[in-house]
């Protein structure tokens, strides 16, 4: 197996949190996001390099917040809502690519 | 409690505590009884209050349930639920059986048992029965299959009224099914902050409780996340809805407003509904994979 293609839990626990320490140091506690309409390639189509997407649908990163803002609140996260998650920090680091 | 049906509505004869509308009388038909919504009372009186010893295991004149004769809302034999359909149910016409007591953060709450105290009494699809052994130890819940339609049409319902402020019967159903897969072991369901809980997550859980009921394989964290999912494709569904109705609602940088054309414009909002089937799929499908379907 390429080892390439592992990473542990406890490293993306670890790079998370320095990032995120990171960033609250230079932007603060809180972000405005800009942007919030974005493109999504679907999920059968994303890891497929040799065929082009047909189904683009329209996220949006206010939904997203508010859906992981319910999480904080409530026991019924999904693995899902790691998706959401990524989106979101995904803005982030489009919107402020020299913050740190 | 009456219900109206709008024109073109799916007629569902369940309606009121999911009990079954006899539209010739519009009582309702609780097993042991006819229920007079309007009036709230009951037609004949309950089958404890005349000693009987062949149909019945229990007698209000020997001070058997809640207290027999010695408690007041025995005495009226045409009352429903004691006055107080949010703390109790009457889920087959004889009285509701309940127990006061309190929970590990010092809260009362009371807990219903019906009358059914074996395996050996016909479970009545419309109902959501608590069977309870011999030693008086709580066994299983058992789940009417209409009751779970009937669940989902109270879902139907609520969501296209979403200011019935009323709890409904599939939300006290969910309720007891929340509480039967919590519990295995009390005598549970507090069955007053029904409104706390959303009808979705309700949903869920009676979901889940019935596959308990079916003796499934899966394991309780993989229950755990089918009920999640199901909350996610109700909370999802109700959201598709409401960016159908009004996209503008959901424009919160102005993007919609401000874009270039019209088609442009209606471009975003179909890719934007597109977006939300799409995740509503996967929910499903996830379902689907965790029950190995």
């Amino acid at each position: 197996m390429n080892n390439n293609m592992k990473i542990s839990v406890d490293e993306i626990q670890k790079i998370t949190l320095q990032l995120l320490s990171r960033l609250k140091e230079s932007k603060g506690d809180e972000i405005e996001l800009a942007n919030d309409y974005y493109w999504e390639i679907s999920d059968e189509e994303l890891y497929k390099p040799y065929e082009e997407p047909k189904n683009i649908t329209m996220g949006q990163l206010s939904d997203d917040i508010k859906e992981i803002r319910r999480l904080i609140s409530s026991d019924d996260a999904i693995v899902y809502d790691l998706k959401r998650l990524a989106v979101i920090l995904r803005a982030i680091s489009i919107e402020n690519e020299t913050a740190f | 409690m009456a219900e109206q049906n709008l024109p073109g509505e799916y007629e569902n004869p369940y309606k009121f505590n999911a009990k079954e509308l006899d539209t010739e009388t519009e009582l309702y038909y609780y097993g042991a009884r006819y229920y007079n919504p309007r009036l709230s009372v009951w037609y004949g009186v309950d089958p404890l209050a005349v000693y009987n010893p062949i149909m019945e295991t229990e007698f209000y004149g020997d001070g058997q349930h809640n207290g027999g004769v010695y408690f007041w809302g025995n005495l009226n034999p045409y009352i429903y639920t004691y006055q107080n359909p949010i703390n109790f149910v009457d889920p087959n016409g004889k009285q509701s059986y309940f127990q006061s007591r309190l929970d590990s953060q010092g809260k009362r709450s009371m807990t219903f048992i019906n009358s059914y105290e074996s395996d050996n009494q016909k479970l009545n699809s419309t109902q959501v029965v608590a069977v309870f052994g011999k030693d008086n130890k709580f066994l299983k819940y058992e789940i009417g299959q209409t009751a779970v339609a009937a669940v989902q049409q109270e879902f139907g319902r609520h969501y296209n009224k979403p200011h019935l402020d009323t709890p409904s019967a599939g939300e006290a159903i969910g309720y007891v099914a929340e509480k039967a897969w919590e519990s295995n072991e009390v005598r549970p369901v507090l069955l007053a902050p029904i409104e706390a809980a959303g009808i979705g997550t309700l949903v869920g859980f009676l979901k889940m409780a019935t596959t308990v009921r079916l003796g499934t394989n899966l394991t309780k964290s993989q229950l755990k996340s089918i009920s999640s999912l199901e909350n996610q494709i109700y909370t999802h569904q109700a959201k598709l809805d409401e960016y159908i109705k009004n996209p503008m609602k959901f424009d919160n940088k102005g993007f919609l407003k401000n874009a270039p054309n019209d088609e442009v414009k209606q471009k975003i909002i179909q890719s934007r509904i597109n977006h939300l089937k799409q995740e509503i799929k996967t929910f499903q499908n996830n379902i689907k994979k965790i029950r190995n379907e």
